[in-house]
């Protein structure tokens, strides 16, 4: 009898103090990893393991670094969401795979935002038009004047499929231009191709075309992103030459769903820590990605929109 | 004199004992790397790069660095006594690498391998602290239209590099373009040819296809025949140094191999594949006298090879210390170390960091002498490793071929490839094809393919593009005369044997 007191008062005070005391559900008790849907050696890659670093100082735990490269970025996300919701399996990934890619890759056990946990975006990388540094299109205007009276004549180094694209695609029918698209497979064979003139412009993402922009090999013209960069102020945004094209491309960490909520907010702490490490900011910052903590529910509206607005334009562009 | 006090100062960062350190440890990483099968360079780079945050900039490059180059030098090691190849640029060597050695000069092969991938690393450190910039500018006249063109061209030459009938070469040579098309296409990023399966649209990794036609059929072959891996019975240093007669016939192919290998380190694609393939075609175009031993042990067909490999470690520097543009993944890698450190890597880098740029080459001159010293003394070790039991070995081999495939991305499929090839190039062997062509097909295919749309993108779908610009216009030429040029010459000498015979 006073056994069957004993536990009932314990199983009381448990239920009681669930909710409230964390020290309940220690966590995290055993090594995090930290997923990336690209290979080793990226800019993705740096950012993944300066993360990692930084949420080790504060979950006390080690975090693995997992590299899951390939289906245009899918895969490394699909690894993430099918993993346990128990918060020791988090990602980080660009919105490329998750809002673009994710309407071509075929048999994904994930699709829109709501089938997954965004935690929180960390940083943001505008994209960018440039021209040679000797060419005589001086702005944007002229580019799209000469476009107008020669179309089909101006080449664009950029890459297939991804926020590329799809900004590019933006721009050029707001613009109503016919300039040839020349899809690269990535950033370096992009950027050779413009440096060795076989096209006049670049769209790529401005961490792709920094060091040639420093050097003036390369001149940009305007970014697609909401308001100018901190950095270079002197570079206008599409939406004030009068192209409402505004995208940007996101850092966000992310989990499967369902994981419990005194963990979710374990870890949102952290990630919203690493954000301040300075180790962290200069690893971002050195590839001109502006760092800041976005709201999950923030950074989920702002996916669910790209995800449904790229969806007819993802699909007739196959 | 300017460049010669930057070089005193790259030295000055070079010989801190903390650099010559790292250089030490990335070359004997890179060594263990090359010579373990599966386990890739980029693995063991990925693994370390978070160790060399906690050091200097330089200090880190120069670990990974040395890995890279380090990796080269081992990468014959198996090749050579297995018929393994340790890494991708190391599968040419298995022809008349492992052929050299059945003859009882395992010991030999390895060393002229040392000191050719030495030679090689020198001649082209020399190149790349020297011509850096100059050779940044050529290497961008050379875009889509040269790449697909320069593709095809090494097609057409190398389905004649082994003694096979060109037309059965053509056969595997196709076969394996044909594989490569299975999976993500690197244009689109669509999956093709995959009948919705995952499996297949993870494609076909170059390593297990390699390791099983050429590791695993060897080892269902000298099961099935009941013989084993060439016998080192005795370990004598006489039988580990090369004849004087040998040593006169190999140096001439490393350096024709350090030059071909430089050039093709400064261009995309997995360039220390290519290089052997490229080096390997020209020893046998070349060849004299000494013809008819390719494939059966010739020193020209590894010692070439070999030092291209080496050549492209290092001349892959050249686009992303002058440019920042990394072509290989293994170089993005070094890339990605630099950002971590809060460097951005960029035509700046040399003038905003020259004790980086050159403390690394430096660290190079450093770290092919290490490797030297290092791989010279090992001959005589992995010589020994053939006197290790056939059984224990065979197994050993296997053990370590699936742990290798299956650590690269964690996939079933790939074991059933491993196994799968393993069988078909027993078959394919057994029935007298060759197999270099079939790997030639998977490596060149994507690359062709690749180039060959950008090129079509670029000009609109106008083919007049590969005449127009002089480089491919050259290649063109090239490519026709590859064609065309054994036809006629065939011809030539029938038509020259019935004007005698009349």
């Amino acid at each position: 009898m006073r056994m069957l007191l004993a536990t009932t008062i314990a199983a009381g005070l448990s239920w009681a103090g669930a909710p409230a005391l964390a020290s309940d559900d220690p966590f995290p008790t055993k090594p995090i990893t930290l997923s990336v849907n690209y290979g080793a050696g990226g800019g993705s890659d740096a950012i993944a393991r300066a993360l990692g670093r930084a949420l080790e100082k504060s979950l006390k735990q080690p975090v693995a670094i997992e590299n899951t490269a390939g289906g245009a970025g899918t895969r490394g996300v699909t690894a993430v969401v099918t993993a346990q919701p128990d918060g020791y399996q988090i990602g980080v990934a660009t919105n490329s795979p998750m809002t673009i890619a994710v309407h071509t890759v075929k048999g994904l056990p994930w699709g829109d935002p709501s089938t997954y946990d965004i935690l929180g975006g960390i940083g943001i990388v505008y994209n960018t038009i440039c021209v040679q540094a000797d060419s005589p299109l001086q702005t944007l205007d002229d580019v799209v004047k000469f476009a107008k009276e020669n179309p089909g004549k101006l080449k664009v180094a950029s890459i297939a499929g991804g926020i590329n694209q799809y900004t590019w695609d933006a721009f050029a029918k707001k613009a109503n231009i016919n300039i040839r698209f020349v899809p690269y497979s990535g950033d370096a064979e992009g950027v050779a191709s413009f440096l060795g003139k076989n096209t006049e412009l670049a769209a790529l993402t401005w961490p792709g075309l920094k060091a040639q922009i420093e050097v003036g090999k390369a001149r940009p013209l305007a970014v697609f992103g909401p308001r100018r960069m901190e950095s270079n102020p002197d570079v206008p945004t599409f939406k004030e030459l009068g192209y409402d094209v505004v995208t940007t491309s996101d850092y966000v960490v992310y989990a499967p769903k369902g994981i419990p909520e005194s963990r979710r907010v374990v870890l949102i702490e952290a990630i919203k820590q690493s954000i301040s490490d300075p180790e962290f900011r200069r690893v971002l910052t050195t590839q001109n990605i502006q760092v800041k903590f976005t709201d999950g529910e923030e950074m989920t509206r702002q996916f669910t929109e790209v995800f449904r607005g790229t969806a007819p334009t993802a699909q007739s562009g196959k | 004199m300017d460049l010669l006090g930057q070089m005193v100062g790259g030295f000055a960062v070079a010989l801190q004992p903390v650099n010559i350190g790292a250089a030490l440890l990335g070359a004997l990483v890179g060594t263990a790397t090359g010579v373990l099968p599966g386990l890739g360079v980029l693995g063991a780079m990925a693994i370390l790069m978070p160790i060399t945050i906690h050091f200097s900039a330089v200090t880190g490059l120069i670990m990974l660095a040395g890995i890279y180059y380090g990796a080269m030098y081992g990468g014959s090691t198996t090749a050579i006594l297995l018929r393994i190849p340790g890494e991708g640029g190391s599968i040419v060597t298995t022809i008349d690498g492992y052929e050299f050695a059945r003859k009882g000069r395992a010991g030999a092969a390895l060393m002229i391998c040392a000191v050719g991938s030495f030679i090689a690393g020198t001649i082209s450190i020399v190149g790349l602290s020297f011509f850096t910039t100059i050779l940044a500018d050529v290497a961008l006249r050379f875009s889509s239209p040269e790449f697909c063109l320069l593709a095809l061209l090494g097609a057409l030459t190398l389905v004649r590099i082994t003694g096979n009938d060109p037309a059965q070469n053509t056969l595997m040579l196709l076969v394996g373009v044909a594989l490569a098309t299975i999976g993500v296409d690197a244009v689109s990023g669509d999956t093709r040819f995959t009948f919705d399966t995952n499996f297949l649209g993870l494609g076909f990794d170059l390593v297990p296809i390699t390791l099983g036609l050429y590791g695993l059929s060897e080892l269902f072959h000298l099961l099935a025949s009941h013989t084993g891996f060439p016998r080192a019975d005795t370990v004598r240093l006489r039988d580990m140094i090369p004849t004087r007669s040998e040593w006169s016939r190999a140096w001439p192919a490393i350096v024709r191999g350090s030059g071909i290998g430089f050039l093709i380190g400064l261009l995309p694609g997995p360039g220390s594949l290519t290089s052997t393939f490229a080096s390997y075609g020209v020893e046998k175009a070349i060849a004299r006298t000494h013809r008819d031993e390719f494939g059966k042990g010739a020193v020209e067909g590894f010692a070439g090879p070999e030092a291209a490999n080496n050549a492209v470690a290092t001349s892959a520097l050249v686009p992303v210390l002058s440019l920042g543009i990394p072509f290989t993944p293994n170089v993005a890698l070094m890339l990605g170390a630099l950002i971590v450190q809060g460097i951005q890597p960029g035509p700046l880098l040399l003038s905003q960091h020259p004790d980086v740029v050159w403390g690394l080459l430096a660290s190079m001159y450093i770290g092919n002498v290490a490797l030297l010293a290092l791989n010279l003394p090992l001959v005589g070790l992995w010589v020994r490793l053939l006197r290790v039991p056939q059984y224990a070995l065979i197994g050993f081999i296997f053990a370590i071929s699936f742990i290798g495939v299956y650590t690269m991305r964690s996939s079933y499929w790939d074991l059933c490839v491993l196994v799968g090839f393993g069988a078909i190039g027993a078959i394919l062997r057994q029935i007298g094809f060759d197999l270099a062509p079939l790997v030639l097909g998977l490596v060149i295919g994507p690359i062709f393919e690749k180039a060959l749309r950008e090129t079509l993108f670029l000009s609109g779908g106008d083919l007049s593009i590969f005449v127009t610009r002089p480089i491919s216009a050259t290649l063109s030429a090239l490519c026709v005369v590859a064609v065309v040029g054994p036809t006629l010459a065939t011809l030539w000498r029938r038509r020259a044997a019935v004007t005698k015979q009349v």
